[in-house]
């Protein structure tokens, strides 16, 4: 199960070794239920199965650990960040003791028996309130309420990959390698991220969740680093879709499910094919997924390119087909799609599936 | 007979060895709680931060 090495190493962290040094000299708790904890207070993204917060008797929120990406729940697990992360946490404290921190705004609380879905579903019938159901059945609430924007809550925590940043996460924020709009930027191997949009970031876990915060409108964004000790600010353009990550693992409830991966065509490959240039979303199936024989979802084939969705050929933020779909389709939903195979225009229906928890 | 004392002698040592074991372990180990209020009373009382960690066991 993701992250459990890790959790054993923590929990049985020995008190000589650096590490339980450290944590001797914290409160420390292991929650497993959800069910009377303040949601509201510690919000993160919900499919982290393994999350951890350094706070105060006050309840504030000195800093984050921990945070995944599409490639694996333990990309950024890491004991050496860790501790780093500990003594970062002590320090934060000492200082708001001494009253150099300010008390910050508690945020509003929300606790799982206020989001109906996770009482009928868990609560009533006293099974676990997983964290992951807690994400997904609040975005079920969003759709149902039409104040669900897919942008921002199925596509949490994008990458920060996109924006060519891979740190050396032992070291925490440290980056190891700089590409893409933050080298353009002027950042550099070496660089420590100190803070983003203004806001000081500790740990990847702040990072990202700061990260995810930037609204989906956005062009850039400001960090500023450590440089050899000197502070250095910069403004970073965000690339297109900046947002977009890998949701395979998320397994949400609203996103349409279409057991098929595209490549947007080139602009010479749509003038080729007579196709809509300008915003046109006309892409190459590159990957059929075997649950769409299984679910009889579609017929597409690989080197299919799909054109259009119930008519429509272009969209101002999806580049795919499959992100059209995504988007702007809702879950269960049964679209006919535009087709060229092998030279010859045909239609095809493609009915999306709805992710079930069986609860 | 005497087997049988042998064996019983060594029964005693193991459990003995293995209770020592135990504690002498626990001594050497965090201490962790699993209650949310309690964190934060011990918090007040003892004046040190938190560290919180959120396990999802499904």
């Amino acid at each position: 199960m993701a992250g459990r090495a890790f959790d054993a190493q923590v929990v049985l962290s020995p008190t000589d070794s650096p590490r339980g040094k450290l944590l001797s000299q914290y409160v420390c708790t292991r929650i497993t239920r959800m069910d009377n904890i303040d949601v509201g207070l510690f919000d993160r993204d919900w499919n982290n199965t393994l999350y951890y917060f350094v706070m105060n008797a006050d309840e504030q929120i000195y800093l984050r650990y921990g945070g995944r990406d599409a490639r694996s729940p333990d990309s950024y697990l890491n004991l050496a960040s860790l501790e780093l992360a500990l003594a970062k946490g002590l320090e934060l404290h000492n200082q708001y003791q001494r009253g150099e921190i300010k008390r910050a705004d508690r945020p509003k609380p929300l606790f799982p028996r206020e989001i109906p879905l996770l009482v009928e579903r868990t609560i009533s019938r006293n099974v676990c309130v997983e964290c992951h159901l807690i994400g997904d059945y609040l975005n079920v609430h969003r759709e149902q309420d039409g104040t669900l924007d897919k942008l921002t809550h199925m596509y949490r925590s994008p990458d920060i990959r996109t924006l060519g940043i891979e740190l050396d996460v032992p070291k925490g924020l440290v980056l190891n390698e700089v590409r893409g709009s933050a080298a353009a930027a002027g950042m550099k191997p070496g660089d420590r991220i100190t803070s983003i949009n203004g806001t000081s970031v500790w740990t990847f876990g702040d990072l990202q969740y700061q990260y995810d915060k930037v609204n989906r409108n956005a062009d850039r964004i400001q960090m500023a680093v450590d440089r050899a000790g000197t502070l250095v600010d910069f403004a970073i353009a965000l690339p297109e879709r900046w947002w977009w990550t890998d949701l395979t693992f998320r397994q949400w409830t609203i996103e349409p499910r279409v057991y098929f991966d595209s490549v947007a065509l080139t602009d010479q490959e749509k003038r080729d094919q007579r196709l809509a240039e300008q915003g046109g979303f006309a892409s190459r199936v590159k990957r059929v997924d075997m649950f769409a024989e299984m679910t009889k979802s579609h017929e597409l084939r690989v080197g299919d390119i799909v054109f259009g969705v119930d008519g429509v050929q272009k969209d101002e933020i999806a580049n795919t087909a499959e992100l059209f779909i995504k988007l702007r389709k809702t879950a269960g939903e049964t679209v006919t799609l535009d087709v060229i195979r092998e030279g010859k225009r045909m239609q095809m229906k493609l009915k999306t599936y709805k992710m079930s928890f069986r609860k | 007979m005497r087997k049988t004392a042998i064996s019983f002698l060594f029964a005693l040592v193991c459990l003995f060895l293995a209770g020592a074991g135990r504690f002498l372990a626990q001594d050497n180990e965090i201490r962790w709680l699993d209650n949310y209020r309690e964190t934060i009373e011990e918090a007040k009382r003892t004046q040190k931060p938190v560290f919180l960690e959120f396990r999802c066991e499904p």
